[in-house]
């Protein structure tokens, strides 16, 4: 049986080919397409995660006017709180570091002095940090502080009694960074002689844990009452937004735009099958008389369906892998690297493929049984 | 061996019903050469084809080796025909894609190469046996039709109009083979129009709308 179907395909190769053609492009979209998904994912990850943090958990007792006039909470927590996130893993908050900050007179010129910890992640996964870590006794310097003083880096400054070397001035941000100083989140408890307490706790929201129907921000007030009553949550809406709608963005495309894929790539093939079926009418006939039944005859059909799914698989995968290992990289510059074969993509293709190409070649492969050989032969 | 009574087939086409045959009765022993004859319409290719247990009749009966074949389920009847019969169409029907050797063989592809081979040589196709059809003179097509039919030791051949396409030189090689195949104690029912099959039948028959006139 095998040996028949392969000697047909092989000797109508022009009507095999067109339709191996459509499988082979229903693969290779669906592959190229939920590759790049995939690298978009990452892509818009990190260009929204570069914008910054877009969670801020002060103490609830903060004054709001006072918060959003200077920038920050005027009022202090114990610096522990940010451990009880460990706690919970399937939150939908990452990164998380505690921060402090407080106006000081530096020199001549106000400033913002931002001591900051090393990140935390409860999820448990190993992600890149967001924020920079800064040695002990080191600084970060602002944009305007290091124009205005002419700081460079491996300079030696004090500040509120203690000496820092400047390990990097940063470049323009346009905003209040620019008059900002950080250093170690411990150092700078000691020149305030604030030890153990901090003002802020930022983070970035995880997307993936949100369910698409609910309000992120109602599911992420939930998560903090339970992990920390004392907090209050603010939420860069801009940055939340931005990152959402980045994300299901791409799903809406792939949503679309497959379905279409696949009933296009159906009627092609089952057009198609059915020209083959109509090709072989007095083939089915003899067959038929020499014994074959309905069930082999179908499997003449089906079989040679099932062998264009499997081969279409094949080539579509490495037809739709290639072009986004190709393309990818011009397109996700950020994330190039990252961009690799999706394996488990092959598995799924070669398990749909067959049965695409089956469904699309299943009326054809009825009209074919169905006809009765007696007529065929008669008519013949 | 093949005891056939009031054996009728009626076709609708477009609202129109055809009589093809029309109270057939008619007794075939095992090892008869038998002609049948008639102008196109007479009801020969369908009389064939209800022997042959592809096309059931309309009313009657039709016993083969005493069992209704058309009482048999789908299957039994495909095992039947696979077994017992053996088809010879005037437009030899060899599947295109597949060497000569492999049409003999179509039922039952690789495995039975060595016999097919033979019956091959037997019927003078040594040197055509890795051929495609559209390689292959019309002689050597109906020959190889004719091997194909004879492959899985059938009781009866069945052959309608097989010499029609040939020359007669090549009609006389058919119609040797089928002498080959009686003269082995097989059954042959020849349906044609000519007259060349005439001096090996034991017996003729003449259909004329749908019955048996002689």
């Amino acid at each position: 049986m095998f040996q028949l179907i392969v000697k047909e395909i092989l000797s109508r190769k022009t009507n095999f080919i067109l339709a191996l053609i459509a499988v082979i492009t229903a693969v290779a979209f669906f592959v190229a397409f939920y590759t790049s998904s995939e690298a978009s994912d990452r892509e818009t990850k990190r260009l929204t995660r570069d914008m910054g943090f877009n969670l801020r958990i002060i103490p609830k007792e903060t004054n709001m006017d006072n918060f959003w006039l200077s920038g920050f909470s005027g009022n202090t927590m114990p610096e522990e709180f940010v451990q009880r996130f460990n706690n919970f893993k399937d939150f939908s908050y990452a990164h998380l570091t505690a921060t402090l900050h407080q106006k000081i007179k530096w020199r001549d010129m106000n400033i913002i002095l931002t001591g900051i910890s090393p990140e935390i992640e409860p999820s448990g996964k190993k992600k890149d940090p967001m924020i920079f870590t800064i040695q002990p006794e080191s600084v970060y310097i602002g944009y305007e502080i290091a124009k205005k003083y002419d700081l460079k880096k491996g300079d030696s400054i004090n500040i509120l009694g203690k000496q820092f070397t400047v390990a990097k001035t940063l470049t323009e941000n346009g905003n209040s960074d620019d008059i900002r100083i950080f250093a170690p989140l411990a150092d700078v408890q000691e020149v305030l002689h604030m030890e153990g307490m901090i003002n802020e706790i930022k983070a970035l929201d995880c997307l993936c844990l949100i369910d698409d129907h609910k309000d992120a921000i109602t599911l992420l007030r939930e998560q903090l009452d339970q992990v920390m009553p004392e907090g209050k949550l603010v939420l860069n809406q801009t940055i939340a937004v931005t990152r959402e709608k980045q994300r299901r963005m791409f799903e809406k495309y792939f949503a679309y735009l497959i379905p279409i894929l696949i009933l296009v790539s159906t009627i092609w093939i089952g057009t198609l099958a059915y020209l083959n079926v109509k090709e072989r009418i007095q083939e089915i006939g003899v067959l038929r008389a020499l014994g074959y039944g309905s069930a082999k005859t179908a499997l003449l059909f089906l079989g040679r369906a099932f062998i264009m799914g499997v081969v279409g698989a094949i080539l579509g995968f490495v037809i739709g892998t290639s072009f986004s290992l190709i393309y990818g990289p011009d397109i996700f510059v950020v994330t190039a690297k990252s961009i690799k074969p999706i394996y488990s993509l092959l598995f799924w293709s070669m398990l749909l493929a067959p049965l695409l190409a089956i469904v699309a070649s299943f009326i054809p492969t009825m009209i074919a049984i169905s006809k009765d050989p007696a007529i065929i032969l008669r008519e013949n | 061996m093949i005891e056939i009574k009031d054996l009728s087939k009626v076709y609708t086409t477009k609202g129109a019903q055809i009589k093809a045959l029309d109270q057939i009765s008619l007794n075939i022993s095992q090892g008869e050469f038998i002609v049948i004859r008639g102008a196109s319409g007479s009801g020969k290719t369908t009389l064939l084809l209800v022997i042959g247990a592809m096309l059931k009749p309309s009313s009657g009966k039709l016993l083969f080796d005493k069992q209704d074949i058309y009482n048999l389920s789908m299957t039994e009847r495909n095992h039947f025909r696979a077994s017992k019969v053996g088809f010879v169409f005037q437009m030899f029907h060899l599947l295109p894609y597949l060497t000569l050797l492999e049409n003999v063989n179509v039922m039952s592809l690789g495995q039975k190469n060595a016999e097919a081979e033979k019956i091959l040589v037997d019927l003078g196709l040594e040197d055509r046996i890795h051929h495609k059809p559209n390689a292959l003179s019309a002689g050597e097509k109906q020959r190889g039709a004719v091997a194909r039919a004879l492959i899985n030791h059938p009781k009866i051949i069945l052959a309608d109009e097989p010499t029609g396409n040939l020359d007669p030189e090549n009609a006389e090689e058919v119609l040797k083979s089928f002498i080959q195949f009686h003269k082995n104690g097989g059954t042959v029912i020849v349906v044609t129009h000519g007259k060349e099959a005439d001096q090996y039948a034991d017996r003729i028959i003449s259909l004329k709308n749908g019955k048996i006139i002689s």
